[in-house]
C-alpha cells in the first residue's frame, strides 16, 4: 500500500540496456491482429524468464517500459500516419492479456 | 511465473494515451495522438476517484493543479502524466483533464509502492504542486468561454473512459489467470507425482487443469 507521507527519494530502477537488442530486432511494426499478438507473446516470454527475480527486487520498471516501447505495443492504438499500429481496442485488449500471462 | 505488473502498465498507458480521443476536442485528439505516437511516449496518470479531487485554479492563460494522489500507476516511469481536477468556484461535476510533462518540479513522486502483488507498477503516491497547463490543453473545454465545450463534454461519449479502463483490468486479470494456469500445469506435469491417480500424470493433469502440457 502507498503510505501517507510524500517525500522525494532516490529509488533504484531496472536498466533499459538489458533489452536494448530488441530495439533493432523489432524495428518493424506488426501489421495485423495475428502478428501483433505474436509480438505481445514474445514480450511476455522475455518478461516471464525472470519475473520472480524482478518482483522481489521491486525496482522502478524503466527497463520493462523500454521493452514495451521497443515492441511497439505502446503505440498499437496510434494512427498509422504517425507510425502507430492503428489497431482497434479489441486487439489491444488481447495484447494486454498476452503480456499479463508472462508478467501481468 | 506471472506476477502481474507490466500488462497493467501497458493497459493503463493505452487508456491514458487515448484520453484526448474520449474527452478532448477533435483538435486535441489529433494533437495528442501525434505527440504521443510519433515520440513513442509512455503515459502515466495521477487520476483516481478514491482520493480527493485535485484543485484547479486558473487565470486568463492557464489552469493550475494542486493536490496529492495516493496511487499513480506508472507515473514514475512515464514521459507524460494525465491530471484530473475540479475547478475552484465551479460546479464540482465540472472536471478538467490535462496531459502534462512528467519531468517537472511540481510533480514529486514518493516511491512508496511496496505492495503484495502488482509490485512493479509503481503505483505509489504523488504530490502535485502548481502544475500548470495552457487553457488550450484543458481537454474538452472551450478556450474562449472557459467552460466545458457542450459538443465534447455535454454528450455521453466521455463516459466511455470508465468502461475502457475497466476492460483493461478485466483483460490483465484474465491474462494473469491464464498465465498462472499454464505455469501450474507445466509445473505439475514436470515436478509432481499424481498421487490420487496412482502415478498417472496425464489423467491427473486432465482432471485438474483440463489439459496436458
Amino acid at each position: 500500500m502507498a503510505t501517507e507521507n510524500v517525500t522525494p527519494s532516490i529509488h533504484p530502477s531496472t536498466d533499459p540496456a538489458v533489452y536494448q537488442e530488441y530495439e533493432a530486432k523489432w524495428a518493424t511494426l506488426p501489421t495485423d491482429e495475428e502478428t501483433w499478438l505474436k509480438r505481445a507473446q514474445e514480450v511476455s516470454a522475455i518478461l516471464a524468464e525472470d519475473a520472480a527475480v524482478r518482483e522481489k527486487a521491486n525496482k522502478s520498471p524503466k527497463a520493462e517500459i523500454a521493452l514495451l516501447k521497443h515492441s511497439g505495443l505502446t503505440k498499437i492504438l496510434g494512427p498509422k500516419k504517425y507510425s502507430g499500429g492503428e489497431q482497434p481496442w479489441s486487439v489491444a485488449y488481447k495484447a494486454i492479456r498476452e503480456v499479463a500471462k508472462g508478467d501481468g | 511465473m506471472s506476477h502481474s505488473s507490466v500488462g497493467m502498465l501497458l493497459g493503463y498507458h493505452l487508456l491514458w494515451s487515448t484520453t484526448a480521443n474520449v474527452v478532448g476536442s477533435p483538435e486535441q485528439a489529433e494533437r495528442y495522438a501525434k505527440l504521443i505516437t510519433q515520440n513513442n511516449y509512455f503515459i502515466g496518470g495521477a487520476v483516481n476517484p478514491r482520493d480527493n479531487d485535485l484543485k484547479i485554479t486558473y487565470d486568463d492563460d492557464k489552469i493550475t493543479y494542486n493536490g496529492a494522489k495516493h496511487f499513480n500507476t506508472g507515473g514514475v516511469v512515464s514521459d507524460l502524466t494525465v491530471l484530473e481536477g475540479a475547478v475552484e468556484g465551479r460546479p464540482p461535476s465540472e472536471h478538467i483533464f490535462a496531459i502534462v510533462p512528467t519531468n517537472q518540479a511540481g510533480l514529486t513522486f514518493a516511491y512508496n509502492w511496496d505492495n503484495v502483488g502488482l509490485r512493479l507498477t509503481e503505483s505509489g503516491s504523488v504530490k502535485i504542486e502548481n502544475v500548470s497547463a495552457p487553457w488550450g490543453d484543458a481537454l474538452g473545454w472551450d478556450v474562449e468561454t472557459k467552460k466545458p465545450d457542450p459538443a465534447v463534454l455535454g454528450i455521453q461519449f466521455g463516459s466511455l473512459l470508465l468502461p475502457s479502463i475497466q476492460l483493461v483490468f478485466v483483460n490483465f486479470y484474465v491474462g494473469i489467470a491464464q498465465g498462472a494456469l499454464e505455469f501450474a500445469g507445466r509445473y505439475t506435469g514436470k515436478n509432481t507425482r499424481a498421487w490420487p491417480f496412482g502415478g498417472d500424470v496425464s489423467t491427473f493433469l486432465l482432471r485438474i487443469f483440463g489439459f496436458v502440457r
